[in-house]
C-alpha cells in the first residue's frame, strides 16, 4: 500500500508541481583539497620536472603531480613577520635550458629574482638577483609586444620593464634587460595591463592612472601618462575589460588593503574627454589583493575568480578579520552575480593569497584553483556542473 | 579483585623468574588450563609476547572452556595476539587471518566462540585478506549483523567489496541494515548499487540507501537525496529521517569546503521544500551558522513574510552572520518589528558599534525579554560592545540576572583573548561595581594590569589610597584627569605620565587613550605642538617630488599671504585635534573627491628657554618637508598613512623663538601628520605655543 502511495504521489506531484523540482540554478563542482600548511602567499602550476604532469610551485616548495602529496624543497625564504619575501612565483624559462625556472620578487628584499630550475636533480634551486627595483608588492606578467613571452613589471616608479634576453639562436639567455618608461606616471599600489584606448597597443594601467604605450613598447619616450583616476590601494592587476560590452574597455579593480571590489566603466564620446565612472561589485568582502579573469564554467565567456587575501596587513586593514572566501563572478552586460566557492572563518575557509593560479592541473577540462596564503595551500579541483 | 590488582599483589610475593619470557608456549598453556588466576595472569602476559601463527591454533579450544576465567582470559589472550600482530610482519599477520577464518567457519565451534574468533579476526585483516567465506555467513540472518559489524570495523577493500556483493542477494530489509553498515565508512563504495536503491519502491531501503550516502561531502550525492526527500510522502515513516540526512550532508559539504553557493542554496530548498517544522529550523540555523551577506538578505525577507517558529528562527539565524553590512540589515529590519521581536536580533546587532545601533538597543533594554535575551547572550558570545550597556542594565535586574551578569564578566576576562585591551579594563571595572565584596579585590588587581577610559569617582578614591606609583599609564592617565587642578598630586602624576611616555611606545599609549574623556590632557604631556597656522590647498603631484614651495617661504615672516596661479591664499589658525594631530582635509572644504594631488604648509612658533639637542618626532600622510628657522631639514616624498613618531628628526632649536615649517603633501585618502617635540633622552620637550 505505501509502495503505491509512493508512486501516486510521485506521479501527482510530477504533475501539478513538475517545474517546483526543477531547479535553474547550476553550480560548479569543486573538491577542496589541502595540499600544504605552508604560508606562502604566491603559488603557480606548471611542469616543474617535465614528467608530463603538473606541478604546483609555492614559496619555498613544490609538489609533485599528479598526486601532489610529495614535496621538494626550491629554497629557503626568511620569514618576516607571517610574511616572506616571495611575492610571485612566474614560471618561465629564463636560460633556455628547457626547464621552466621561477620569476619572483618580494617586498623587504626590494630585488627582481629568479630561481633556477635543477631539472632532474634533486637540489635547491639557485636564485639569482635580477635587479634591485625598490619594493615589490607583486609583480604584473603582461606581454607587452606580443613576442607569446611576457614581460616583467615590478610596480615601482620610474616605471620599469624587463624583457628576457635572448641569444643570437633565439634562446633565452639567462638573464633580463631593463627598460626604463620616461614618464611622470606610474607609482602607488596597483598595476594592470590591457589595451585601455583601443588602438592595439598593451597599455599600462596604474593606480594614479594609465600609461598609453606607443606603438613600440620599447620607445620609452612614447608613453604618455593620463592620470584620468584615483584607484586607490588597487588590486594587481588591475582588470582591463570591456564589462558592459559596449566597445569600450573598462578596468576592474579591487581593494588590496580595504573593503570593495568595483568596476570603472569608461565613457568617450567621440573626441570629448574620456570619464571614468565607479560601480560597486562588492562593498562588503575586504583585502581583493588578486583578481583574475577565466573562463571557469567553460561557457565561453571569462568570469572574475578572486578572493581574500589573509591578513594583508596583519589585522590592520579593514575586514581583516572578516571570514575568507574564494569567488567567481558571471559578467552579464555590465551585472556581476557571485558565486561563491569557498567562506568561513581562517580554520576551515580559504582565501586566495596575494598570486593565486587557475589551471586545469588535472587535463579533465575543467579549470582548478590553486589558492595559496597565510591559511594554508589549497587546491580546487573543478569537476564542471554538478549534474540535475 | 580484577586482574591487575592480583598481579600486583602477586608481584610482591613472587619473584620477576615467574615472568620469564623463555617459558615456553606449551608450559604457557598448561598455565592457562589451570585454576590459579597467577598462573592466568602469567598465561595472559606472556602468551601475548609470542607467535600468534603457534599460540593462537593451541588456545582456540580454551574459548570453550566451561570456566569463565579460563574463557575470559583466553578471549584476552587472542584479542592481544590479533592486535599486535601488526609488529610481526605481512606473513605472519596473513596466515593469522587464515587460520582465524579457518577456525570461524569450523561449524563445531560453539557461536560464543566464533564471535571472538571474529572480533579478532577484524585485527588481522588488510587489503590482501579475501574475506569472499564469510558471504554465506553474511546473508545467514542470526550472523548477519555481527558479520557486518566486524567487516565495517575491518574497512579493507575485500571487506567494503563482501559488503557491497551482499546488496545483490539480500532482500530489502537484510539490505538496509548493510547499508547501515556502508554509513559508517568513509566514502562511499559501489555507489552505483548504492544509488539505484534510491528509487526502491521500499522506503525503509530509500532511507538507508539516502542515509549511507550523506555522510560524504559531495554535491552529487545531495542531489540525489534531495530528489528522493521531494518526493518521499509526508506520511512516510521516514520523511523526517531523509529530511534529516539531506541536512547532514548539507552540513558536511560546508564543512568540507569548494561548494559554499550550492550548499547555501540547497539549504534553501530544503526550507521551501520540506513540511516538517523542525527540517526547516534546521536548514535555517544552517544558513545562520554559514551564511554571508547574501544569506542575511535572504533571511530578513523570511522574517517579514514568515509567521511563528518560522520566523523565530530566522531572527535567530540573522543573529548568528556576522559578515560586514548585516548591522544595517538588522537596523532595517527593527523598523518593521516590535520591541521584543527585536530582542531575538540582539547578538548580531551587539557585534558592531555605531550611534544606531546604540539607539536601537538601548530601546530594546527597556523591555523584559530584550534585558533577558541581552543577559543570556552576553553570557554565550561575550565582546566588547555588550560591556557598554551593561550601566543600563544596573537597576531593574533580578538578583539571578545580576549573578549571571557577574559571572559573565569573569568568563569574559578570563577568555578574552581581544587585542584591543581596554575592553578588559572595562570589564573589570564594572566588575568592581557590581561584584560582591569578597570578589571585589580579584577586579581591583584585574584592573590595575589593564587599561581603562573611565575611573569612578569612589574608585578614584580607592585607587589613591593604595598608591600610584607602580600604575598603569591609562589608570594614571585617568586619575590626572579625574584631580581637580589645585589638587597636588596632580603634579607627581604629571611626572609619572611623562616618565612612562618617555619609556613606551606612543603608539600602544595612544590606542588606549584615544577613547578617554580627558584626551585633552594628552597633547601636551606628550610634547605634541597644538597651534598651527595653515596655508593651502595648492595643485602637486606625486610625479613632480617636493620641490616647489610656491611662494610660501617668502610669507612666513609677518605670516603673509600668497598669491599662486591667480588665487590668493592666507594663513588660518587651526589647532590639533584628538591626541595631538593636524586634519588637513579640512582645507578641501568638505569636496573630499577633489582632496587629491594637493599639499599644504604648517607653520608653528615655539619658544623655549635654552638651546639643546632636540628631535622632532614626525607622522605624516603623505610625504613631507621640514623647515626649523628657515633652513630645510628633511624631505620625504612618499604615499602612506600617518603613523605617530614615525621620524625621527634632529633639530636645532635656539634659546627664544623658532619656526617650524612643514608642507604636507597628498596623495589621496587621508591627510594628517602630527608634530611633537622631545630631548635627547626622548622626554617631551617643555615649550611654549607662540602667538599663533
Amino acid at each position: 500500500m505505501r509502495a503505491f502511495m509512493f508512486w501516486i504521489g510521485t506521479f501527482c506531484l510530477c504533475c501539478t508541481q513538475g517545474t517546483l523540482i526543477a531547479d535553474e540554478e547550476t553550480y560548479l563542482l569543486f573538491k577542496k583539497e589541502k595540499i600544504g600548511n605552508a604560508i606562502f602567499e604566491s603559488a603557480s602550476v606548471f611542469d616543474v620536472n617535465k614528467d608530463g604532469y603538473l606541478d604546483i610551485v609555492s614559496g619555498e616548495f613544490w609538489y609533485e603531480g599528479p598526486e601532489l602529496e610529495k614535496s621538494h624543497r626550491i629554497t629557503y625564504l626568511e620569514p618576516i613577520d607571517d610574511y616572506y619575501d616571495n611575492f610571485s612565483d612566474f614560471p618561465m624559462d629564463v636560460n633556455g635550458d628547457g626547464y621552466l625556472d621561477v620569476v619572483t620578487g618580494g617586498w623587504w628584499g626590494k630585488t627582481l629574482r629568479w630561481r633556477e630550475n635543477p631539472g632532474k636533480e634533486e637540489k635547491n634551486w639557485v636564485t639569482h638577483d635580477v635587479e634591485e627595483v625598490g619594493n615589490i608588492e607583486r609583480c604584473l606578467f603582461c606581454d607587452l609586444d606580443n613576442s607569446g613571452i611576457p614581460e616583467v613589471i615590478p610596480i615601482t616608479k620610474p616605471v620599469l620593464i624587463f624583457k628576457l634576453k635572448f641569444t643570437e639562436n633565439g634562446k633565452p639567455a639567462g638573464g633580463f634587460e631593463k627598460i626604463v618608461i620616461e614618464t611622470e606616471g606610474g607609482g602607488g599600489h596597483g598595476i594592470g595591463c590591457g589595451d585601455v584606448d583601443g588602438d592595439g597597443s598593451i597599455d599600462l594601467v596604474f593606480s594614479g592612472g594609465w600609461l598609453k604605450s606607443p606603438q613600440n613598447p620599447y620607445d620609452t619616450k612614447g608613453w604618455k601618462w593620463f592620470p584620468e583616476f584615483n584607484l586607490g590601494s588597487a588590486s594587481v592587476p588591475i582588470l582591463v575589460f570591456d564589462v558592459n560590452e559596449d566597445g569600450l574597455n573598462d578596468l576592474i579593480v579591487g581593494s588590496a588593503h580595504d573593503y570593495g571590489l568595483f568596476w570603472y566603466e569608461q565613457r568617450k564620446d567621440g573626441e570629448a574627454k574620456r570619464e571614468w565612472v565607479k560601480h560597486d561589485i562588492d562593498k562588503f568582502r575586504s583585502q581583493y589583493h588578486d583578481i583574475q579573469l577565466h573562463d571557469i564554467d567553460n561557457d565561453g565567456k571569462l568570469e572574475l575568480v578572486t578572493g581574500k587575501r589573509y591578513r594583508a596587513h596583519a589585522f590592520h586593514d579593514p575586514g581583516s578579520k572578516d571570514p575568507l572566501g574564494v569567488y567567481y563572478f558571471k559578467i552579464t552586460n555590465g551585472k556581476f552575480e557571485r558565486y561563491t566557492i569557498d567562506y568561513g572563518p581562517a580554520d576551515r575557509a580559504s582565501g586566495v593569497g596575494i598570486y593565486f593560479w587557475v589551471e586545469d592541473i588535472d587535463k579533465n577540462g575543467w579549470k582548478d584553483i590553486v589558492a595559496p596564503g597565510k591559511e594554508g595551500l589549497y587546491l580546487f579541483r573543478n569537476y564542471g556542473l554538478i549534474p540535475k | 579483585m580484577c586482574f591487575f590488582e592480583i598481579v600486583s599483589i602477586a608481584l610482591m610475593f613472587f619473584s620477576p623468574s615467574d615472568f620469564d619470557t623463555s617459558l615456553s608456549v606449551e608450559l604457557l598453556i598448561q598455565k592457562l588450563s589451570s585454576k590459579s588466576e597467577l598462573d592466568h595472569a602469567i598465561a595472559r602476559q606472556l602468551l601475548s609476547l609470542k607467535n600468534p601463527v603457534v599460540v593462537v591454533p593451541k588456545i582456540l579450544p580454551f574459548l570453550e572452556s566451561e570456566d569463565p576465567d579460563i574463557k575470559g582470559t583466553t578471549r584476552n589472550i587472542l584479542i592481544d595476539l590479533a592486535n599486535d600482530s601488526k609488529k610481526w610482519g605481512g606473513d605472519v599477520r596473513k596466515n593469522l587471518s587464515h587460520i582465524l577464518i579457518e577456525s570461524f567457519l569450523d561449524s563445531k565451534r560453539s557461536t560464543s566462540a566464533r564471535e571472538d574468533i571474529l572480533k579478532a579476526l577484524i585485527f588481522t585483516v588488510d587489503d590482501e585478506v579475501d574475506l569472499l567465506p564469510l558471504k554465506e555467513y553474511l546473508i545467514n540472518e542470526e550472523w548477519r549483523e555481527k558479520i557486518r559489524t566486524a567487516l565495517v570495523e575491518a574497512n579493507t577493500k575485500p571487506a567494503k567489496s563482501l559488503l557491497c556483493d551482499s546488496l545483490d542477494v539480500l532482500d530489502d530489509k537484510a539490505k538496509s541494515a548493510i547499508l547501515l553498515g556502508l554509513y559508517q565508512l568513509d566514502g562511499v563504495p559501489c555507489e552505483e548499487k548504492v544509488i539505484s536503491l534510491l528509487s526502491s519502491s521500499n522506503p525503509e531501503l530509500r532511507a538507508s540507501a539516502v542515509l549511507s550516502l550523506s555522510n560524504t561531502p559531495s554535491p552529487i550525492y545531495a542531489e540525489k537525496i534531495f530528489q528522493v526527500c521531494v518526493l518521499e510522502p509526508e506520511i512516510s515513516d521516514y520523511y523526517q529521517q531523509n529530511w534529516d540526512s539531506l541536512l547532514r550532508i548539507t552540513e558536511r559539504i560546508l564543512q568540507t569546503g569548494g561548494n559554499w553557493s550550492y550548499a547555501i542554496n540547497l539549504y534553501k530548498k530544503i526550507l521551501a521544500f520540506s513540511k516538517s517544522q523542525s527540517i526547516v529550523c534546521s536548514a535555517i540555523f544552517g544558513l545562520g551558522r554559514y551564511g554571508d551577506d547574501s544569506v542575511a538578505e535572504f533571511l530578513s525577507e523570511l522574517v517579514i513574510t514568515s509567521e511563528g517558529e518560522k520566523k523565530k528562527c530566522a531572527m535567530c539565524a540573522l543573529s548568528q552572520i556576522s559578515s560586514k553590512g548585516i548591522a544595517d540589515k538588522l537596523l532595517n529590519l527593527c523598523g518593521r518589528l516590535s520591541l521584543e521581536e527585536q530582542a531575538m536580533l540582539l547578538p548580531g546587532l551587539l557585534r558592531e558599534n555605531n550611534r544606531e545601533i546604540n539607539e536601537t538597543v538601548i530601546n530594546i533594554l527597556s523591555t523584559p525579554i530584550g534585558k533577558e535575551k541581552f543577559i543570556n547572550s552576553f553570557w554565550e558570545e561575550p565582546n566588547c560592545n555588550y560591556l557598554n550597556y551593561l550601566t543600563y542594565l544596573d537597576k531593574d535586574i533580578t538578583e539571578i540576572q545580576r549573578n549571571k551578569i557577574i559571572q559573565s564578566l569573569w568568563k569574559y576576562v578570563s577568555t578574552n583573548t581581544e587585542e584591543n585591551q581596554e575592553c578588559k579594563g572595562k570589564a573589570y571595572m564594572l566588575l568592581y561595581k557590581m561584584a560582591p565584596p569578597d570578589e571585589k579585590p580579584y577586579a581591583m588587581s584585574g584592573l590595575k594590569k589593564f587599561p581603562i577610559t573611565e575611573v569612578t569617582q569612589d574608585l578614584l578614591q580607592d585607587i589613591l589610597k593604595e598608591g600610584y606609583d607602580s600604575l598603569p599609564f591609562p589608570l594614571l592617565f585617568e586619575l590626572y584627569g579625574a584631580l581637580p587642578n589645585e589638587d597636588e598630586r596632580k603634579g607627581r602624576l604629571k611626572g609619572l605620565l611623562i616618565s612612562q611616555i618617555k619609556e613606551s611606545s606612543l603608539e600602544l599609549i595612544l590606542s588606549i587613550v584615544s577613547e578617554s574623556k580627558y584626551l585633552d590632557n594628552f597633547p601636551s604631556l606628550a610634547g605634541f605642538i597644538t597651534s598651527w597656522k595653515l596655508i593651502g590647498p595648492f595643485p602637486w603631484s606625486f610625479g613632480e617630488g617636493i620641490d616647489s614651495d610656491y611662494g610660501v617661504l617668502n610669507a612666513v615672516e609677518g605670516n603673509k599671504g600668497v598669491e599662486f596661479r591667480g588665487k590668493r591664499f592666507e594663513w588660518k589658525s587651526v589647532k590639533t585635534e584628538g591626541w595631538g594631530y593636524v586634519n588637513l582635509m579640512h582645507l578641501c572644504e568638505g569636496k573630499d573627491e577633489e582632496c587629491s594631488n594637493i599639499c599644504a604648509f604648517a607653520l608653528a612658533n615655539i619658544k623655549i628657554t635654552e638651546a639643546q639637542e632636540s628631535y622632532l618626532l614626525l607622522g605624516s600622510d603623505d610625504g613631507y618637508r621640514l623647515w626649523v628657522n628657515g633652513e630645510l631639514i628633511d624631505a620625504k616624498n612618499v604615499d602612506r598613512g600617518m603613523k605617530v613618531d614615525e621620524e625621527k628628526l634632529p633639530i636645532k632649536l635656539l634659546p627664544g623663538s623658532n619656526k617650524i615649517l612643514l608642507q604636507i603633501t597628498q596623495i589621496r585618502g587621508g591627510w594628517n601628520f602630527c608634530a611633537r617635540l622631545v630631548d635627547k633622552e626622548n622626554k617631551p620637550l617643555k615649550f611654549e605655543m607662540e602667538g599663533n
